[in-house]
């Protein structure tokens, strides 16, 4: 079995990425936890926030200042995981790359011959029942997907 | 859990300090507690089936082996309200007969899903009856702790892999973990 977990920096995501290390210690499985930082959001978050404080003469700082935070914060989150998958002796990786989040975690399904996809049941905006990443990878997947709440 | 506690200090009671329960309460759906970072235990497992399921995949059993001690209840919906039309515009011999014939395939399909579970040392339950496959599977939903719903339950797809209307709305609205398979 190989397991794909999609890590986005919210706590469902960390949720269904301890949920999945259990599954694949219970079956001896291989295990990629994969993040996406999508530049589009961070551009979309400094824009909101120079709005908000009048401030849009610092949007680019803004906007860097989102990106490292974010890229931090899932690295922290992918190192815990990582620890935590060696603590058990796991066959396993973390991934972080940079693009479009749909486009770049089904490049990295088709590529990983994986036989289950497990995510968090939302996203960063948690009010958005399952997250929009769900309708926009669901179809293209042809495992199950295990959605953890 | 020595583990994650000190992982919720770090995260979140070092950095917010003495705020840390007015920002627990007030932004609870960014923060994950400790009584949120805990292993689902899959005990009960509901799988929804209809006329629009036919196969389920290898790499779905081989999930449901990673559960300890679970219990499967396998229920075989036939839709009411399509039996109701059928009463009313062609008679109620005509509702029997499609009721039966989908009721045959069901418990076909019942017959062969068990026995794969079985074969894995899994405990099986099974159900049949005529209802509504969205509202139903919603309010049994709540009575387990994962439900797995087919991509074709309900119908309605286009390829393939399309998702049905009713799996996806299932998948959006239920308060319990789900596979969709």
């Amino acid at each position: 079995m190989k397991i794909l977990v999609l890590l986005d920096g919210s706590k469902w995501s960390y949720k269904a990425a301890i949920n999945a290390i259990e599954i694949a210690k219970k079956k001896d499985a291989e295990i990629t936890i994969f993040s996406v930082i999508d530049k589009d959001e961070t551009r979309a978050a400094a824009f909101y926030l120079c709005r908000q404080s009048n401030m849009c003469d610092l949007v680019n700082e803004h906007e860097d200042k989102i990106y490292r935070d974010l890229k931090k914060s899932i690295g922290e989150d992918l190192n815990e995981l990582t620890l935590n998958m060696n603590r058990m002796n796991l066959e396993g990786r973390s991934k972080i790359v940079e693009g479009r989040r749909d486009e770049e975690i089904l490049k990295e399904f088709e590529s990983g011959d994986y036989s289950l996809v497990v995510m968090g049941a939302f996203g960063k905006r948690s009010n958005i029942r399952v997250g929009t990443l769900f309708n926009g990878i669901s179809t293209a997947i042809n495992v199950p997907i295990l959605i953890i709440r | 859990m020595e583990y994650f506690k000190s992982l919720i200090n770090r995260k979140f009671k070092d950095v917010v300090g003495s705020r840390y329960k007015d920002v627990l309460k007030d932004y609870r759906e960014f923060l994950l507690t400790e009584e949120e970072i805990v292993l689902c235990d899959f005990k009960r497992i509901l799988i929804p089936l209809d006329i629009f399921v036919s196969e389920v995949p290898e790499d779905f059993y081989d999930l449901l082996t990673a559960f300890d001690e679970t219990e499967i209840n396998l229920v075989y919906i036939t839709d009411s309200d399509v039996i109701s039309i059928i009463n009313d515009v062609l008679g109620e011999d005509a509702g029997r007969e499609y009721q039966a014939k989908k009721e045959n395939y069901g418990r076909g399909l019942l017959e062969k899903i068990s026995g794969e579970l079985e074969s894995r040392g899994i405990t099986v339950n099974r159900r049949l009856y005529a209802g509504r496959k969205w509202d139903d599977v919603e309010a049994m939903s709540e009575n387990y702790d994962l439900v797995a719903v087919s991509k074709s339950f309900g119908g309605g797809r286009g390829d393939e892999n399309e998702i049905s209307p009713v799996a996806q709305r299932l998948v959006q609205q239920m308060n319990v973990s789900s596979v969709l398979y």
